[in-house]
């Protein structure tokens, strides 16, 4: 028998249709996202000059400086420093205060579960609603603090809007977090914890070394979306805090307008991105082949 | 090592009782099979002596003590589950340990215990295997050592070969029973395999709609059904209806509407002559044999063949004896000359047959 084969075909006619279908996403991604990353990449390194004695305009060059300023100058370290260690910290905590709420909601069959599912997500849609919604509930006439001192924990209001912990309150409660450790939860079969309950291990042991390590990708993953959004938050410092606030991000604005120091923005914004890029590196080491075969 | 004891245990899902005023006293060291049809309430009944279901009503009393509101994590118990439970994260070494160091043995001790319990279920050398590098069998296995190390009162199996393929079953079965001879742990075991439950278990608790309707040993339960659902529950039975005409140590039955007399080792107790029974002879012990050897043999009846085929080892036959259908399964060689026998007229010995009390109006095969 004459079987002729047929001429070998390129990787790219192979892949014509795939590319085909995924080129509209494609070019729309490197438009938006990577585009703009590429730039500021480019910018971050540019050098700058004092155009005409009235303007600074960026000038091409491979220059070394605003990161060495970056690291150096006080004021810009201690805004990464501040920015990056809050986000550590409200992160954990908002991680710590989720877990409970999202296994509870994972196990237990309770009445509209899906509208208490629902209000974790309107933080996120409707954010500048509930950005002044919770600035009222901060303000020494709102009711945290009637309820403080209602309490008698403490004496006089304090004034939490326009100051940091505003912010740091915002951070740490646990919103999209809930959902996405919830969903990790209920990805671990109940199987498991049955198991470790009849081998002798409390609720609690149960649940700190059975449920959590089993839906650790999960929580890694919220882990990762919330501290990303902690050091990236612009808006929030902005509304809660007021526009000298010391969020990199807020700091990156002001290099813009007045000072129009594009790249020290730059060089800013990629120092965010690396650290960022750091933790989803972690983040993907945690996402090793899981136990299911 | 512990005996466990019930009192009246009722668990209700809503308004149905999956497990129904029920009283076991299973002794200990023994093995125990909890047999019954799919949906019968065993695994309820497991659940709850384990702790892993609170009962409605009712008392758990393992050891003697009253354990009825105790978490399970405080019973002292092992379990199996029905699927492989072995901790994915965690490789065998760790899952085996693991119990061992909730209960804070020193490490030395942990260590010598896992290995043990390892060779126990021929696992050695495999302790640094994680989940996904072992088969069903083997997964299965890691959950019985795990389960074993900490030397429990009593070790649960709920169904626990009920995944695995015919051969690894088979395999595992008497593997399970060498483990319990070896370790003496008192073994409580789901099945709704027939074969299994009286292979491997001394003692056998028949559940039927939430109840235990029979408990004994797996020949008490072969050889002597108590009830219709028994009889019928357990290898292929035929009913057929008689009187009692005599008791001594034996009984003796005529069977409605013929001559024929048989006789049956036991006597149903408070049953007095005359009344109504139901014949129980089971299919795989009635041999055909030649007319000639009627004297010789015990329990003969004569019946006719509707229809006879082979299936292997045995030729399945179809007779009538009188109004009732009769099941035979004929082994050895002369099974060969049924085949195209229908119509014919043969002679069977039933064999050991049992005898259940039947109500005076009741009528066929239940
Ligand atoms: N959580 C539950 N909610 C409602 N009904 C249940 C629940 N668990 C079991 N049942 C019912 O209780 C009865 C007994 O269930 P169980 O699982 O104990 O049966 P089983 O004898 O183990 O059956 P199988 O051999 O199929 O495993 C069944 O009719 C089942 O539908
Ligand atoms: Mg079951």
């Amino acid at each position: 028998m004459n079987i002729s084969t047929p001429p070998p075909r390129t990787w790219l006619a192979r892949n014509a249709s795939t590319l085909l279908l995924l080129a509209p996403l494609l070019i729309f991604m490197l438009g938006v996202f990577a585009m703009p990353m590429v730039f500021q990449f480019a910018f971050a390194f540019f050098d700058r000059v004092f155009y005409k004695n009235v303007i600074w305009i960026p000038k091409p060059a491979f220059y070394l400086g605003n990161f060495a300023e970056a690291f150096t100058n006080p004021t810009y370290l201690y805004s990464i420093a501040w920015t990056v260690g809050i986000a550590a910290v409200t992160t954990s905590i908002n991680i710590l205060l989720a877990l409970p709420v999202a296994y509870f909601l994972a196990r237990t069959k309770v009445w509209g579960r899906s509208l208490i599912e629902v209000s974790f997500l309107l933080p996120i849609f409707g954010e500048i609603f509930t950005i002044y919604a919770l600035a009222y509930a901060l303000t020494p006439q709102g009711p945290l603090n009637w309820l403080l001192l209602k309490l008698h924990l403490i004496s006089t209001p304090i004034a939490l809007v326009g100051s940091s912990w505003a912010v740091i309150i915002w951070m740490s409660l646990p919103t999209l977090s809930v959902l996405l450790i919830r969903s990790a939860f209920s990805g671990v079969d109940v199987l498991y914890e049955e198991a470790a309950q009849t081998m002798g291990a409390s609720a609690l042991q149960t649940f700190f070394k059975v449920t959590v390590p089993l839906a650790k990708n999960g929580i890694a993953g919220a882990f990762l979306l919330s501290f990303s959004g902690g050091v990236g938050a612009y808006t929030i410092p902005l509304i809660l805090v007021g526009p000298y606030n010391d969020w990199l991000t807020n700091k990156i604005q002001r290099e813009v307008d007045p000072y129009f120091n594009f790249p020290m923005a730059s060089a800013l914004g990629v120092i965010l991105t690396v650290i960022c890029g750091i933790l989803f590196y972690f983040y993907l080491r945690t996402q090793e082949p899981g136990g299911e075969r | 090592m512990a005996n466990i004891r019930t009192e009246n245990l009722v668990k209700r899902f809503g308004d149905f009782a999956a497990v129904d005023h029920v009283n076991v006293d299973i002794r200990e060291g023994s093995f125990t099979a909890i047999l019954g049809p799919s949906g019968c309430g065993k695994t309820t009944l497991l659940r709850c002596i384990a702790g892993l279901i609170e009962p409605d009503a009712g008392q758990i009393l393992i050891g003697g003590k009253d354990v009825t509101r105790v978490p399970p994590f405080k019973r002292n118990l092992g379990f199996v589950f029905q699927r492989p439970a072995m901790f994915p994260h965690m490789t065998v070494y760790e899952n085996v340990a693991w119990a061992l160091e909730l209960r804070k043995w020193p490490k030395p001790k942990v260590k010598d215990r896992v290995m043990e319990m390892l060779r126990l279920v021929r696992l050695d050398g495999l302790e640094h295997r994680a989940y996904r590098q072992l088969s069903g069998g083997q997964a299965q296995r890691v959950v019985i050592a795990r389960a074993l190390a900490p030397q429990p009162d009593v070790l649960f199996l709920d169904e626990p070969l009920s995944q695995l393929d015919a051969k690894l079953r088979d395999e595992l079965k008497l593997e399970i029973a060498e483990i319990h001879r070896k370790t003496g742990c008192t073994t409580l075991m789901v099945t709704h395999d027939q074969a299994e439950a009286l292979t491997i278990a001394d003692n056998v608790l028949l559940m039927h709609q939430g109840k235990i309707v029979q408990e004994g040993s797996p020949v008490e339960l072969y050889r002597y059904p108590n009830t219709l659902f028994s009889a019928d529950f357990i290898g292929t039975n035929n009913f057929l209806q008689g009187t009692i005409t005599g008791i001594n140590r034996n009984t003796t039955v005529r069977l409605d509407g013929t001559a024929t007399t048989l006789s049956a080792e036991q006597v149903l107790p408070g049953v007095p002559i005359g009344a109504p029974v139901w014949v129980c002879a089971r299919a795989d012990d009635i041999d055909i044999i030649d007319a000639d050897q009627q004297a010789k043999s015990t329990n003969v009846v004569e019946a006719t063949v509707e229809q006879a085929l082979l299936t292997g080892g045995t030729v399945i036959v179809q007779a009538r004896v009188g109004k009732t259908e009769l099941r035979i399964h004929a082994g050895g060689s002369k099974r060969f000359q049924l085949l195209g026998q229908e119509g014919k007229s043969i002679f069977c010995s039933l064999g050991n047959i049992s005898l259940i009390a039947r109500g005076a109006g009741e009528g066929l095969h239940p």
